[in-house]
């Protein structure tokens, strides 16, 4: 059997596997955006192409990531932690970041500032943070999130992020939880236009 | 909105109240003297006056709120304020008036003035609906990413998909009025013929336009709702998890279960050299890439071959991982070792040795065995290397 290899399959291979930043969003760095482009328009290829390999190129809400078939099975502890880890982030940003979710850009000293006199919000920032003040732990969250790709650095003088898409694919678990006893509440979309 | 607006006129005098929000609702019509003093007794027009709130352009001809005056009702009432359409329901029903007005009328000297009032309204309505649309729009976007309290925000969207809406009827209103009443058909002059085209085609302009608002608004409405629907989700579920009761109340542990992708660090480059060197090492992933048919085809389609081999044996991009245990076990010779080593049948290249011994003592487990050994280190600019002698070449 012969494939096509796409031509920016070493590209995406090389943007999607290494380092921390495992997601490729569409409203990343430019290289990113070009990258994303190129990618939905040859999505096709690629996925057959990966697919032969073990990988399976996923798309969520405008980002793009990988899953392999043949990893090794993780510790279910592992992956529960990871998820309350995942819970209590989107609360506290949701909570704190006016409109959090994609393209927003908001001020890590604004947040800072919100966070001072919170007990929650001190509590979240000692659990997930490190360093000794607030300051330095939601400074720590914030570097990680970028290095993780879900934020990106807006402008470093005014200490301003920007939220990718890549968070779109965190947002999908967090609506998969379902709360047993209540009333599944059924969104009645408006689309009488 | 109305209820609103009314109250926040309250802090002017009684006999001010009404007169400024006429002015404030007619802020973009012209109000020329004859207009005011049917709404507004002189003596009142003269206070106002007096006081700075509304002021007299001669050259104009026209009556108009102080400029300090109308910002400070704009920032007051704000956004919202300008998606009402009022005005256009107001100026239809002054159209319906001058037309009935004129078909009263037996004297044609009179008639020309009530024509040139149609004239005159149709004017405002093709200069004002197209800046109202774009008003609606601003307000709208204004609402959606202003404040943080979701249900404010759903109130507002929702007062906006009902003023859009209301806004659009009256221009559907204005655009029957001119298509099918009689007095436009009846009356040909130039001028009124051409003003009627032009609003109408407006009209239909803005219709379409207005579709789409409504839906920006609903698909506004949905995100909010949507975004709320899971705001409040995770504050009951972090209530939860503080209660230790999240794996009896929510299918939290399923969802994790099922959970892939990055944020679940399931997912990990298939060469399984270290992680460590993945990141840090480019030269080794390079290596890696170009051995998986990934390399050197920077912006190049090539072909690569897997005939023969079903999927599940396609063999993977390198795989030290599995040799590793066994070349950690060999405390001396290991670059001797790893010439005699067999993988799939075969001896090692050269390359694959050089590549397999760089990995393992560049692994953190390794290191730690290395720093009880002392190797003599060596580099050529791009490896750097221990020199192990084995014993059987120093006897030679």
């Amino acid at each position: 059997m012969n494939i096509e290899a796409p031509a920016i399959a070493r590209q995406l291979f090389a943007r999607l596997c290494r380092g921390d930043n495992l997601l490729l969003s569409r409203n990343g760095s430019s290289e990113d955006a070009e990258l994303f482009a190129r990618l939905e328009a040859d999505e096709g290829s690629c996925r057959t192409y990966f697919d032969t390999l073990g990988f399976h190129l996923q798309k969520s809400d405008n980002c793009y990531y990988f899953t392999a078939e043949d990893e090794p099975p993780v510790n279910l502890e592992m992956k529960l932690d990871r998820m309350i880890r995942l819970v209590r982030l989107l609360d506290f940003l949701s909570t704190h970041v006016e409109n959090f979710g994609e393209g927003q850009i908001f001020s890590a000293s604004t947040l800072a500032s919100r966070c001072n006199n919170d007990p929650k919000a001190e509590r979240f920032l000692q659990y997930a943070g490190k360093g000794a003040s607030n300051a330095d732990r939601l400074e720590s969250i914030l570097q990680s999130l970028v290095r993780q790709g879900y934020l990106s650095e807006y402008d470093t003088s005014r200490q301003e992020y920007r939220i990718l898409s890549a968070i779109n694919y965190i947002f999908e678990f967090a609506d998969r939880i379902e709360i047993h006893g209540e009333a599944t509440e059924m969104e009645e979309p408006n689309a009488e236009a | 909105m109305q209820v609103q607006k009314d109250s926040f006129f309250r802090i002017f005098q009684a006999d001010l109240r009404v007169v400024l929000q006429r002015f404030f609702e007619n802020r973009r019509a012209g109000i020329t003297p004859e207009i005011a003093h049917d709404f507004v007794d002189p003596a009142i027009l003269e206070r106002l006056i007096a006081l700075e709130l509304v002021e007299y352009d001669a050259e104009a001809g026209e009556y108009r709120l102080d400029d300090r005056a109308e910002r400070f009702f704009d920032e007051m009432l704000g956004a919202a304020e300008v998606a009402q359409a009022d005005w256009l329901v107001a100026l239809l029903e002054e159209i319906h008036r001058s037309i009935g007005g004129y078909q009263k009328l037996a004297d044609p000297a009179k008639g020309d003035v009530l024509l040139r009032r149609v004239c005159r309204l149709l004017r405002t309505c093709k200069s004002r609906i197209q800046r109202h649309l774009e008003e609606v729009k601003a307000a709208v976007d204004y609402d959606y990413r202003a404040g943080s309290d979701y249900e404010v925000k759903l109130l507002k969207l929702e007062w906006h998909l009902e003023r859009a809406k209301s806004y659009g009827n009256a221009i559907a209103d204005l655009n029957n009025l001119l298509r099918h009443d009689t007095f436009f058909q009846v009356h040909q002059e130039i001028d009124l013929l051409s003003l009627r085209r032009q609003v109408i085609h407006r009209c239909s302009q803005v219709g379409d336009a207005l579709i789409d608002v409504y839906q920006h608004i609903e698909d506004y409405l949905n995100r909010v709702q949507r975004d709320y629907a899971r705001a409040r989700k995770l504050i009951r579920l972090c209530g939860l998890i503080e209660r230790h009761e999240h794996l009896t109340a929510t299918n939290l542990s399923e969802v994790a279960t099922m959970s892939n992708g990055p944020w679940f660090h399931e997912f990990r480059l298939r060469t399984l050299l270290d992680p460590g060197l993945i990141d840090g090492r480019p030269e080794l992933l390079a290596r890696a890439l170009l051995r998986a048919g990934l390399g050197e085809a920077n912006g190049k389609a090539r072909r690569v071959e897997i005939d023969q081999e079903p999927f599940d044996d396609i063999p993977p991009v390198i795989d030290w991982q599995n040799v590793y245990e066994t070349f950690a076990k060999q405390r001396e010779d290991l670059f001797v070792f790893l010439g005699k080593v067999r993988v799939e049948g075969r001896l090692l290249t050269e390359e694959e040795r050089i590549d397999g011994y760089c990995a393992i003592i560049t692994n953190e487990d390794w290191a730690e065995t290395w720093d009880s050994r002392p190797f003599e280190l060596a580099t050529d600019g791009v490896w750097e290397y221990a020199v192990v002698k084995p014993p059987a070449l120093l006897i030679s």
